[in-house]
């Protein structure tokens, strides 16, 4: 038997109690966080909560752990249902100028009068393409280039014209080619020729 | 209807015709060898004329080093050719110091990039450390070592290929090494017509190594040069330089795209598109030679999100969308 005093001098000695002292809930945030424990230990475990009920609670709890990984990977949730997303979304709207809501009449008019002839050419050939558009010998589209619409007229005539029409354009408004007066009245005449043949074609 | 406006307002098309006779001629020397890869010869010309190096991909075996050593035979300058491997070093490339024991000194013993055009083949399958060395040289056009500047001599085009990266033992090139490419050339299989051609030559005897011999030199620097200045004055309306701007920025706001393509993008689709359209005899760019070249210029410069990798979309799929949502100028 050891010695009951001995004992209890080893037993009172601090380096032989393994036991350390739980430190109470002394801030708000811990006092907070050990109430939402019990909360959920109580729900879980202690309350007789029905098998429908239960049931809820793990579906809602699965569906919030796939939305989190879905988002972390920023997945397409229309693929979830075999749905390939149809076309690149581009955020913003890009200024596009549409020919068929333009006044072009006016535009050209009032060019002709201030003598910007570059002005007026580009106006003669956007009245252009709305007649072929509307001829239907093109589908009009912002991202086409004058080439496009080219090889998309079939006429040979109108093609041949067209292509003539689309040169000179393409000298004067990407080449920055000026025009004086009677060349443009010369181009003029062109494009209203132009626009004859297309009324001839309709 | 005759077309007497359109022959006025032609008068004020500048010559290019010295140079698309140049253009020309580098084009039938090569047609002496390579059958087909039209595309992959007008866009290396491009490249030459707009001072941009070229990245040319494709599976082994469809002439992408043979190409580029014939380009290099056509234009009258130094040549080097660096075949990447996966233990080459920096020091291999741009060159190291060497102790002079007569003088007691350490000299510079310039690289083998040090050359007017330098063919790297198979870049891929050298490290990222070795792939860095060249970041400097590519961009700036010359190499500091211990300290010193060493300038290269003008013209310096790089014309380096790769397998693709799937290929086995192949790195993928860091993106602001592939940044300093000009264009990535996606170099494809020649056509049935094409490989029945190659096999009809080859069965008649054809040997590579004489034929290569036959390809002559067109150009001198001084005249490359020259015919980039040329190129320079090649005239961009301001709505297409909108257009550019465009086309680039959407890149970075794509939804499609995790990585979009920086201002060097830009440039190089401005400079390349001056090239194009000089070589085709115009003075002035159109929205097609940017239209044409946008997909060799983006592709290489911009990076898909997953979820479009996972769907098997291509760079050049998003680029082509950008395209036909973005107006033409008119």
């Amino acid at each position: 038997m050891p010695d009951q005093k001995k004992l209890e001098a080893l037993k009172n000695d601090s380096d032989f109690n393994y036991f350390e002292e739980v430190k109470t809930d002394n801030t708000r945030w811990q006092g907070f966080l050990y109430k939402v424990k019990q909360w959920l230990k109580d729900f879980f475990y202690q309350r007789q909560a029905s098998g429908f009920w239960e049931f809820l609670m793990y579906v809602a709890l699965v569906g919030v752990i796939g939305f989190v990984i879905i988002k972390m990977l920023k997945m397409d949730m229309r693929m979830l249902f075999g749905k390939k997303s149809s076309s690149v979304e581009i955020p913003y709207d890009i200024v596009e100028e549409n020919i068929h809501e333009l006044d072009l009449e006016s535009l050209l008019e009032n060019a002709i009068t201030q003598h910007e002839y570059r002005k007026a050419t580009r106006l003669l050939y956007l009245q252009s393409l709305k007649k072929l558009t509307e001829a239907e010998l093109i589908n009009w589209k912002p991202g086409k280039t004058n080439r496009s619409y080219i090889s998309e007229v079939k006429q040979p005539v109108v093609r041949h014209e067209f292509e003539q029409l689309t040169n000179m354009f393409e000298y004067v408004w990407y080449g920055g080619a000026t025009l004086g007066d009677s060349l443009f009245a010369e181009a003029h005449k062109k494009f209203g020729q132009f626009h004859i043949l297309l009324k001839e074609h309709k | 209807m005759e077309n007497e406006a359109l022959t006025l307002v032609q008068e004020n098309k500048t010559d290019y015709s010295v140079l698309q006779n140049a253009m020309q001629a580098i084009k039938q020397e090569l047609r002496q060898v390579v059958v087909g890869q039209d595309n992959l010869i007008e866009l290396l010309l491009v490249a030459l004329l707009a001072d941009g190096h070229v990245l040319l991909e494709g599976v082994p075996g469809v002439a992408k080093t043979l190409t580029a050593k014939l380009l290099a035979r056509t234009v009258q300058v130094d040549f080097n050719r660096i075949q990447f491997t996966p233990d080459l070093m920096p020091s291999d490339v741009l060159g190291t110091s060497v102790f002079h024991p007569v003088t007691g000194t350490f000299d510079y013993k310039k690289g083998p990039v040090f050359a007017n055009i330098v063919l790297i083949d198979e870049i891929n399958r050298a490290p990222a450390k070795t792939q860095a060395s060249l970041f400097e040289v590519m961009e700036e056009q010359h190499i500091t070592h211990d300290g010193v500047r060493y300038t290269l001599d003008a013209p310096f085009i790089v014309l380096a290929t790769q397998n693709p990266i799937e290929q086995e033992g192949t790195y993928r090139l860091p993106e602001a090494q592939l940044d300093r490419f000009m264009f990535k050339v996606l170099v494809a299989y020649p056509s049935l017509a094409e490989e029945v051609f190659i096999l009809e030559l080859q069965h008649k005897g054809a040997n590579l190594k004489k034929d290569l011999e036959c390809v002559k030199p067109v150009l001198t620097a001084a005249e490359l040069i020259d015919l980039r200045q040329a190129v320079q004055a090649v005239h961009l309306d301001k709505k297409l330089l909108e257009y550019i701007a465009q086309l680039v920025g959407e890149t970075r706001i794509s939804k499609s795209l995790y990585l979009g393509a920086s201002p060097r993008a830009s440039i190089a689709l401005l400079n390349s598109a001056k090239a194009l359209a000089a070589i085709r005899g115009r003075g002035f760019v159109t929205p097609e030679d940017i239209q044409e070249l946008a997909p060799v210029v983006l592709r290489h410069r911009v990076m898909l999100t997953p979820e479009r990798e996972m769907e098997g979309s291509t760079p050049d799929e998003v680029i082509k969308m950008i395209i036909q949502k973005i107006e033409v100028p008119r």
